[in-house]
């Protein structure tokens, strides 16, 4: 007979500790356990069995995996945490005597730890560091607009701040920015950096306001890692693109004095204030950098259709992004007083834009307002004060935001000081087949896919006469739909479509339903009253998406067969994807309606207070 | 009168006592005389001339007094200058003539000085250049502290330090440290850093995505309220309210429930009569022990016959050998399957916050504008939430901080209060 088996002393119960056997284990504080495990990286596990694990007891406690914990042990900085408990109750103790002296030898010698192997260790090659950095990025953004407070370290403020202009500076030097979205929390930014995509937030202006219950310890924690992590990123970031680090300016003006020659400020302060105000080039470590246009090698491939579509698929979006990137390019722009300044320049200069401000807002303005070769003025005023330049536009800052959003350049009737604004659409969003997509949104996607750039601006000049007629039309319209069921709406719709590219102008006095295809219909319309006059039709294009889809539906019976021939066991997931969708598309449709009734009253309040 | 002595009455045939009768007014009177003729005999004897002066100077009250001048004034000496006034008995200081200055000026110049003259003693020197060197390590200690964090090489540059230790060696001197489990590579949730809110929370939201968000903003809150009220039906609508609290009436009735009163005593009884749960086992009921052996007998017989067909049936199995494969294959099939749904389910769970400690993860409110607070311009947009407290529900939606709840500090101990007798309250 073997030896008789006790109960956990295997298996889940000694695979877990609990956090307090942890701290006897580690002979460390609540506090100073914690800040360990946040600096290593390791973080508690709720275990699969958590009566076997709490042998026996099934009260929730924190488990760490007792792997982690004997990993925890090696760390040389516990020592240091020591050190540093001993060194606060000796300072306490000479404080407390009054013995100055001591107390003054002892805060010499206080104990200092550094967190780069830290760093090394959790993130063994740059590329991981890349992956983790949305975090670092957050914290540090977050934690630079902190003011002078009691809970945080003033140092760790200017650090975060320092780290998140140069990590600024390398993204519009790299241009790498992709997508913007300005949110009621904060502003969200996309960047795509050696093809890991980056997200980050970064908050308002003036918009600090204390949580009650965030514990700032433990933030500060966090922050402390992250700066060290996003130090070293930066670093590397800077030395990949030729870059000296920490970053100088390329071209440094002296600093303001006075008439007596007196210095105005600190020397380092205004560097800093100018590194900050992001309108300079940095200076670079090597005189000649070799710019490599880094296109996609065109390889004879012999392989599957699959594997060159992927690559055509790849290069098209090489080849967009480098469009984008010079989205603002040859464009000057001017930008008052009231609108913020960093995200706006930070967008500009990272889409090779070029901008400035009036000097007294912030240091660093390269050119004034009576500047005539300013191409746009953004202003954020209900009407524009002081002269009136002819020779640019005025637009509201969300234009720039949604350009890149667009990755184009809108026109900018829409977005004229006072006008009001067309909504600013999250592109974070994408939309699945079958999903509801707001009307606006549907312009934009067709003006990308260039299927109807034309239209949306002559969308600009139509009238509010047109706009009327429309809105009688729909009307009857929605009726008349009302009363249909939901599949023939969408088989109307396709049969819409496709007879939209053949006919053009009659059908859509007939079976128009759907709300987005209002804009092009009007559009249409107003070809066609040219067509009375002018021998040549003018061409509509063709988009790809809406051929593909009118071949596919010319196979409709193919698809049916196809159908047929699934086996009963697939039929079923086959069938919850199919309701799936028409689910979808019934929310869809609902939101669709409503919309429509939405405009309506807006459009009749609209030409009430006209008529008023 | 009073302070005449009153004679002492005393007799004086005794010789004792005539030391007590008072004889000095009699000896002054004899001194006098004795004085007198001493100094050349009574006064009353002698002339007048030697005994008076005749005065001819006129005294101060009679004089004229003169007009004191402004300069007289100013020559009195006050007291109190007194002091200021040399003191002759101090005698003036003395001046050595003959003493090395040079040294003395030395010694009086500060340490450094003294070092760039070259006075100071080799001990004394060595022990200078000591201080110097350690202010400046302090100096340097101090801008290190104080500057801030600059990284200043490539931390993922291969260095080959480590690697040319020892294995044992560099582990024990802990030069290099063990191995990271593997796990603590993986993220503890799939659960992106940065979540990007829908196109309703964007400042200027279209209609739809804005009434989207409301619509979840709403179903959340309903169904927040709906636990809640599940919550109340369990406990607090489970107790009366003051008006339906028990009285002392309800509780006898309630005590009282189920006692057979008076009236029903009848009844009772027979019911339990009819139907006892254990009715007694009479005499004539009991088993005999023939029935129980034969009993006994059956059932060992019944049991063979079971056993031999079963063994019977294992027998023939040899000659399923294919379908007992077949059975096992499937059996196999079933168990990956359901290995596959167990995977799937927990694929499902991965991303859900996970229950790590006392208190669960409660998933903040949504942050949104109603449709009257939407700000017409960026100008005017006055930010929602903290983006402090929503990095920190993040990390714990993440699975990297276990929840918690703020902890105030409670004191041990209750204060003692003491009134202080001399500054009592005046009341």
């Amino acid at each position: 007979m073997g030896k008789m088996k006790k109960k956990f002393e295997s298996g889940a119960a000694t695979s877990y500790i609990s956090r307090n056997q942890a701290l006897k284990k580690l002979q460390l504080t609540l506090p100073d356990f914690r800040r360990l495990c946040i600096l290593k990286g390791v973080y508690p596990h709720e275990p699969k069995n958590k009566k076997r694990a709490n042998k026996g007891s099934t009260a929730n406690k924190t488990f760490y995996y007792l792997k982690d914990i004997q990993f925890l042990s090696h760390e040389p900085l516990i020592n240091k945490f020591r050190q540093f408990k001993i060194f606060v109750r000796r300072l306490k103790k000479a404080v407390a005597k009054n013995n100055p002296e001591a107390a003054a030898r002892l805060r010499d010698n206080k104990p200092l730890y550094e967190l780069h192997h830290l760093v090394k260790e959790r993130y063994p090659t740059f590329v991981d560091a890349l992956r983790d950095i949305d975090d670092a990025l957050c914290m540090c953004f977050l934690f630079a607009t902190f003011p002078r407070q009691k809970r945080v370290y003033m140092e760790m403020v200017e650090l975060c701040r320092r780290l998140s202009v140069e990590f600024m500076h390398y993204v519009i030097c790299s241009k790498s920015l992709k997508k913007v979205f300005v949110s009621i929390k904060g502003i969200y930014y996309q960047a795509e950096i050696m093809g890991q995509t980056i997200n980050w937030i970064v908050p308002h202006q003036f918009s600090y306001n204390p949580p009650l219950d965030v514990d700032f310890r433990i933030m500060a924690t966090f922050t402390e890692f992250y700066t060290t992590a996003l130090g070293f990123v930066n670093f590397r970031l800077f030395q990949l693109l030729g870059m000296h680090y920490p970053p100088n300016l390329s071209l440094w003006t002296t600093i303001h004095r006075t008439e007596q020659g007196e210095e105005l400020c600190c020397e380092e302060e205004v560097g800093n204030e100018r590194m900050a105000a992001l309108n300079q080039l940095l200076e670079m470590q090597t005189t000649s950098v070799e710019e490599e246009e880094a296109l996609p090698d065109n390889f004879p491939l012999g392989s599957t259709a699959d594997d060159t579509s992927h690559v055509e698929e790849a290069r098209k979006e090489a080849e967009a992004h480098k469009k984008l990137q010079s989205l603002f390019r040859g464009l000057k722009l001017f930008i008052c007083r009231e609108v913020p300044r960093e995200s706006l320049v930070f967008i500009v200069r990272s889409f090779g834009g070029e901008i400035s401000w009036d000097t007294t807002v912030c240091i660093g303005a390269t050119y004034g307002e009576d500047e005539e070769s300013i191409t746009h003025q953004i202003i954020d005023r209900p009407s524009i004060l002081g002269k009136q330049y002819l020779s640019r536009y005025y637009v509201q800052p969300q234009w720039v935001y949604d350009c890149v959003n667009a990755r184009t350049l809108l026109p900018t009737q829409d977005y004229l000081p006072g006008a009001v604004l067309p909504p600013h659409l999250s592109p974070f969003v994408d939309e699945a087949e079958g999903d509801y997509i707001p009307p606006e949104k549907q312009s934009l996607l067709n003006q990308q896919q260039g299927v109807d750039g034309a239209i949306a601006m002559s969308r600009q000049s139509e009238s509010s006469v047109e706009d009327e007629e429309y809105a009688d039309k729909e009307e009857r319209e929605s009726s008349a739909a009302e009363s249909s069921d939901e599949d023939e709406e969408e088989g109307k719709e396709d049969e819409e479509e496709e007879e939209e590219e053949k006919e053009g102008a009659e059908t859509k006095e007939e079976n128009a339903v759907v709300t987005r295809k209002r804009r092009r219909n009007s559009a249409e319309k107003e070809s066609v009253q040219k067509k009375s006059n002018i021998a040549v039709e003018k061409g509509i294009p063709e988009s790809k998406a809406q051929s593909e889809r009118a071949d596919f539906f010319s196979n409709k019976e193919e698809k049916k067969l196809a159908v047929m021939m699934i086996p009963r066991k697939r039929k079923r997931l086959y069938e919850k994807i199919i309701y799936g969708q028409k689910r979808k598309t019934r929310e869809a449709l609902k939101l669709q309606e409503k919309r429509k009734a939405h405009d309506k009253v807006k459009r009749k309040q609209g030409g009430a207070a006209a008529a008023e | 009168m009073a302070d005449v002595k009153k004679k002492q009455k005393v007799s004086k045939n005794k010789k004792k006592n005539w030391r007590k009768v008072d004889i000095t007014d009699v000896e002054e009177h004899l001194e006098e005389k004795r004085l007198e003729e001493r100094t050349g005999g009574p006064a009353a004897e002698k002339p007048d001339k030697s005994l008076f002066v005749v005065d001819t100077v006129a005294s101060a009250e009679h004089q004229e007094v003169a007009p004191k001048s402004v300069k007289s004034y100013k020559n009195i000496k006050l007291q109190c200058f007194q002091n200021l006034e040399p003191d002759p008995r101090i005698q003036p200081a003395k001046i050595k003539r003959n003493v090395r200055i040079d040294s003395i000026k030395k010694k009086a110049l500060p340490v450094r000085k003294q070092l760039e003259v070259g006075y100071l003693r080799p001990a004394k020197r060595q022990a200078e250049q000591q201080r110097k060197k350690a202010k400046v390590a302090k100096k340097e200690k101090m801008e290190k502290i104080l500057s801030p964090v600059v990284a200043t090489y490539n931390l993922w540059e291969e260095d080959h330090n480590c690697e040319e230790l020892d294995e044992h060696y560099a582990l024990v001197t802990k030069k290099k440290l063990p191995s990271a489990p593997s796990h603590l590579k993986q993220r503890p949730s799939e659960v992106p850093a940065v979540e990007v809110p829908t196109g309703g929370a964007s400042y200027n939201p279209s209609y739809d995505e804005h009434q989207q968000l409301l619509r979840t903003a709403t179903h959340r809150e309903l169904r927040k309220l709906k636990q809640q009220r599940k919550i109340e039906r369990a406990t607090t609508d489970m107790f009366p309210d003051r008006r339906n609290a028990p009285t002392e009436q309800t509780w006898l009735h309630e005590m009282s429930e189920g006692l057979a009163l008076a009236d029903e005593d009848v009844e009772q009884e027979d019911v339990i009569a009819d139907g006892f749960p254990n009715a007694p086992v009479r005499a004539h009921e009991r088993k005999v022990r023939q029935k129980r052996r034969r009993e006994q007998q059956e059932k060992r017989l019944l049991d063979k016959i079971k056993k031999q067909k079963v063994d019977k049936q294992r027998m023939g199995e040899i000659y399923r050998l294919r379908s007992i494969r077949k059975e096992i294959d499937e059996h196999e099939k079933c168990a990956e399957e359901r290995k596959q749904l167990k995977l799937e389910k927990l694929a499902k769970y991965k991303n859900k916050p996970k229950r790590l400690g006392s208190i669960k993860y409660v998933e903040p409110d949504l942050e949104l504008k109603l449709s009257e607070e939407l700000s017409e311009s960026l100008r005017t947009l006055k930010p929602e939430g903290s983006l402090l407290e929503d990095r920190f529900r993040s990390f714990q939606k993440r699975c990297i901080l276990e929840p918690r709840r703020r902890q105030n500090i409670v004191k041990k101990y209750k204060r003692k209060t003491y009134e202080n007798k001399t500054h009592r309250e005046v009341v």
